[in-house]
Formats: structure tokens, sequence, C-alpha cells
């Protein structure tokens, strides 16, 4: 039935696609780029490690029962994660996991003519990597932080070691996943009925749960390309809301000022969304 | 020394399929043949799941509902997969899960379903791999929404189901065709015949035949090529 096919032809005009998705931005000067960069995202090799806060905010970490934590602890390296920095190869096995501390990452897609949307949204409710932990193939996406922060690094193969031993952590794994796919579900619909600027509110206030801060430093255009929209259209959203007195929008950032406003103005898909509900729904 | 016959799959579901004669044999006499009828409902939001369906030759779509009634299709199962991924997962269903090609599937109790996974082995990696695949699907499904037109993704779902009915000719009825494009449903015949204009399928009240697959394969939005034509490569 389903069709297996040899021809490597979709991975080559998918990393053309990302070329010119890069070389195109930064002609633009349109996205932020990280510290030291020049013209191309950092890739996982410079992920800078820090020293580690002392406070584990990742709440599949802290659900763990402290005897299954502790055995992880050595493990767990805590890096510095810049924006749109690229976690993975495009394309290429992931051997490291990570679990978001203050930074938020983004499955973003790319296609051939450039354009972008962003799938999946985690932060630290969550993990990155589940591919490999199911021993499945990598997402046909890039991984980027779409807010910059810190995250918890640690190898694939001890993670499914874990997975195989501790009952806790296959029930805390499987539960995420099972949280990925409501999420997945619902900004499937939402895309499909809601119109930008429901859409915009919904996912500020999915990024406003995962950063806890008011203020998000992202431009209209990085905006326009993780929900797979135009900028005009951002922009023009942005405006009402800023007119609303709902959140402030300046160059370079937006700030929260009226987050029940925004919440009003969000469709009912944020209900779910929300990391509220979405962390109710680990065991 | 015998050697084990493999020429002819253990089950017309994948990822049965996939399991060592022993694991399947030890999951065989809970595995009950059911019939499934079009428009069939296997479950809704918040049910928590009694059992699972590994589907052999009937096909069953996931709907993320909202609270006017409407709502999308975010995933297509057939002989690859099975339904009902709560019961594995944890939690209540979160979609409704609706037949949208009549057929068989093999119903397996999901505490059995659940046990027979912590044992670890070959079916622990298959529902693994199969829910990574489903993960990936449904992924796609979102980004597509967002940015590709309603001919293309319409392209798209028909190669998905085409894929797993295995028969040239299909009923899908006209609510299916609704809620997979995002329309109303006085749009779907219009959508469908912009399609049978190019030559592609032929449509008439509900029923589509693929009369060129790969024109279809030619015309449909890029994340078919990307997920679905892979799709072999997620399973396993």
């Amino acid at each position: 039935m389903m069709m297996n096919s040899p021809e490597s032809k979709g991975n080559l005009t998918q990393k053309d696609a990302l070329l010119r998705y890069r070389s195109a931005d930064t002609a633009a000067g349109a996205r932020p780029l990280a510290e030291g960069t020049t013209g191309t995202s950092r890739t996982h090799k410079d992920i800078r490690p820090v020293p580690f806060s002392g406070l584990l905010t990742n709440k599949l970490l802290t659900a763990l029962p402290g005897e299954d934590f502790a055995r992880l602890l050595p493990f767990l390296e805590p890096v510095s994660l810049s924006i749109n920095e690229d976690l993975y190869d495009f394309g290429q096995a992931v051997h490291e996991v990570y679990f978001p501390e203050s930074a938020v990452i983004s499955h973003l897609y790319i296609w051939e003519d450039g354009s972008t949307a962003e799938a999946a949204l985690i932060g630290r409710e969550g993990l990155t990597g589940l591919s490999a932990i199911f021993d499945a193939p990598a997402l046909p996406c890039l991984t980027q932080a779409i807010i910059p922060g810190t995250a918890l690094r640690m190898s694939v193969e001890v993670l499914r070691q874990e997975f195989a031993r501790s009952k806790a952590m296959q029930r805390l794994l499987l539960a995420h996943a099972g949280i990925r796919i409501l999420q997945l579900s619902q900004r499937a619909v939402c895309n499909g009925r809601h119109t930008v600027i429901e859409r915009l509110c919904s996912w500020l206030l999915m990024l406003h749960d995962r950063v806890g801060d008011d203020q998000l430093l992202l431009t209209h255009e990085q905006i326009a390309h993780h929900l797979g929209t135009r900028r005009a259209g951002i922009t023009s959203a942005a405006n009402s809301l800023r007119d609303g007195q709902i959140i402030k929008s300046s160059r370079g950032q937006i700030r929260i000022i009226n987050r029940e406003g925004l919440e009003m103005a969000a469709c009912e898909c944020y209900r779910t969304l929300g990391q509220q509900n979405l962390t109710a729904a680990l065991p | 020394m015998v050697m084990e016959d493999r020429t002819q799959p253990l089950s017309e579901n994948r990822l049965l399929a996939a399991l060592p004669r022993e694991e399947y044999e030890r999951l065989a006499p809970h595995l009950q043949p059911v019939s499934l009828t079009l428009s069939q409902t296997l479950f809704m939001p918040d049910e928590q799941v009694n059992h699972v369906h590994f589907l052999t030759t009937s096909v069953v779509s996931l709907l993320t509902d909202l609270e006017d009634g409407t709502g999308m299709e975010v995933g297509l199962i057939g002989p690859e997969g099975f339904v009902g991924i709560s019961a594995l997962l944890g939690g209540s269903e979160t979609k409704v899960a609706t037949v949208q090609a009549p057929g068989m599937s093999l119903r397996l109790q999901a505490d059995i379903l659940q046990k027979e996974f912590s044992r670890g082995g070959q079916f622990q990696n298959a529902l693994l791999r199969y829910t990574h695949a489903l993960i990936t699907q449904i992924s796609q499904a979102v980004v597509c929404n967002a940015r590709h037109q309603v001919e293309g993704r319409l392209a798209r779902w028909l190669l998905m189901f085409h894929d797993r009915v295995g028969t040239d000719e299909f009923e899908l009825t006209q609510e299916f065709m609704a809620n997979m494009l995002g329309v109303r449903r006085a749009s779907v015949s219009e959508i469908a015949e912009r399609l049978q204009a190019m030559n592609l399928i032929r449509y008439q009240r509900g029923r589509f035949a693929i009369l060129n697959r790969k024109g279809l394969e030619e015309f449909t939005c890029e994340c078919y090529p990307k997920v679905e034509k892979k799709f072999d490569d997620f399973l396993p």
C-alpha cells in the first residue's frame, strides 16, 4: 500500500528551501539572529553549557519520583539556547533530548518556496526528542528556540534506558506524547478554522504561560513565520490588539498589558492549549 | 530445522504483522474480528477507551471538534495503525473517531494492550513507533492547514485515503469532506469538481474514483510527499 520512495529528492529540495529561507531573512535583516552569528543560525555544536540555577521548573522532571530523578540528575546538563538556534541537524538522527526550563522550543516546518509554519510549541511542560526515545525517524522540521532561555540536555540513550527501567518515566513520557497529540490536533483545527487575530492571541497566551514574562522579544516577521501567515496580517492583528489596550507592540517586542483581554480575544482553542490544561494531563 | 514461513504476513494489520510469531501468538486469542460500518463512531471526546481497534480493511478518521459543531479531521488511520491511542498514553480520548471506509478490524481490550506493552519487546516498539507516526501526521496537518490551498489539501487527503483503502473507487461522506477541508458542506462538490476538471478524479455524489494517481501526486501540496509518501519509514 504505502510507497517507500528510495529517492532523496524530498530532502534535497527541503535543504535548498532551508538555505533560501535563511539567506532571504538575513539579507532583509528580518529575524534577529543569535549573538555571534554571521548569516546562518548556530547549530547545536555551539550550545553553551551554563551553571545550573538550582530551580527545577520542567514539569516532566518535577513529576518524577525523587529516586528516579536522583538517578537522572548526573546526566542532566544545563544549557542556554539562543533564539533560532537549531537543536538538531535537519533530517539527522537525534542524540539529545532537551527539557526546556525558561526556553520555549518550536518545531518549524519549511516549504520549497521558503515559507514556514510551526507545529508543536514545547516549553517547561515537556521535552524535545520524542522521536528518538520512541525509536522513530526524526520529524521533517527544524527544532529551534522561539524564546531564548535555559534547558536541561540529556543523552537519548540514558533516557531510553530509563524509559525501559522506570514505570514512572514511562507513564510520564507516554502522557507527554498524549499531550503533544492534543496540542497538535487543536492547532490543526485552529489553523483551519480560526482568524489570524484569534490564532495570534492563543499563541501569545501559550508563550506567556511558558515564559512567565509579560515582555516577549518577537518581531511581526517572526510571528508570521511561526503562525504560517503573512506579516501584514500579523501587523494588522497586533495593531488592533494595541488599539484595544491588550498589548503594547513596538519594534521587535510585544508586551502583554491585559492578559484577561487577550484571553477574551483568543479562540476557544486556548482553553485546550493553555499550559495549565496540558500539565493537568500529566499523571 | 523448520524455517519459519514469513512469506505470508501474520496479519493484515501492519503493526501486528511486525511482531515475532511468539508475541503475535500470545495476542491472537484476544484479537476479536469485528465489522465496522460506514459513519460508525468508535469513541467520542472524554471517553475512557475500553477497546482499541487494529484496522485491517477499514479506514477511520480522527476529528477534533469545536464548540460550534464544526471541526477538522486531523488524522487518518488504516491497516497501518490502531485506533484508541489514549488506551496506551493514558487519560481519556480527545477526538472523535469515525469509520470512513467500512471493513474489518481486530479488537483488543485496553487492559491486554497495556499488559502486553509493559512486557517490552516488539509490540512495545511497534506501538511507540506508531504513536510517533501519528504525531508526524498530525503535525503535518497543523502546518498544511495554516498555508495550503484547499484543492491541494483535497488531493492530499484523497491520496492518504487511497493508500489506506486499497481500492480505486470509494465513497466519502460530505460531512467528512467538509471537515477534512475546513469548508462548509455546500462548497465540497465545487472543490471536488475542480480536481475532476483536471481529469485527476471522477466525482459524483460522494463517490470518488482515482483516475490519475500520478497526476494527483504531482498536484498535491508538498505535505503528501514529505510525510505520507514516506509513511512506511515511520512504521515498524
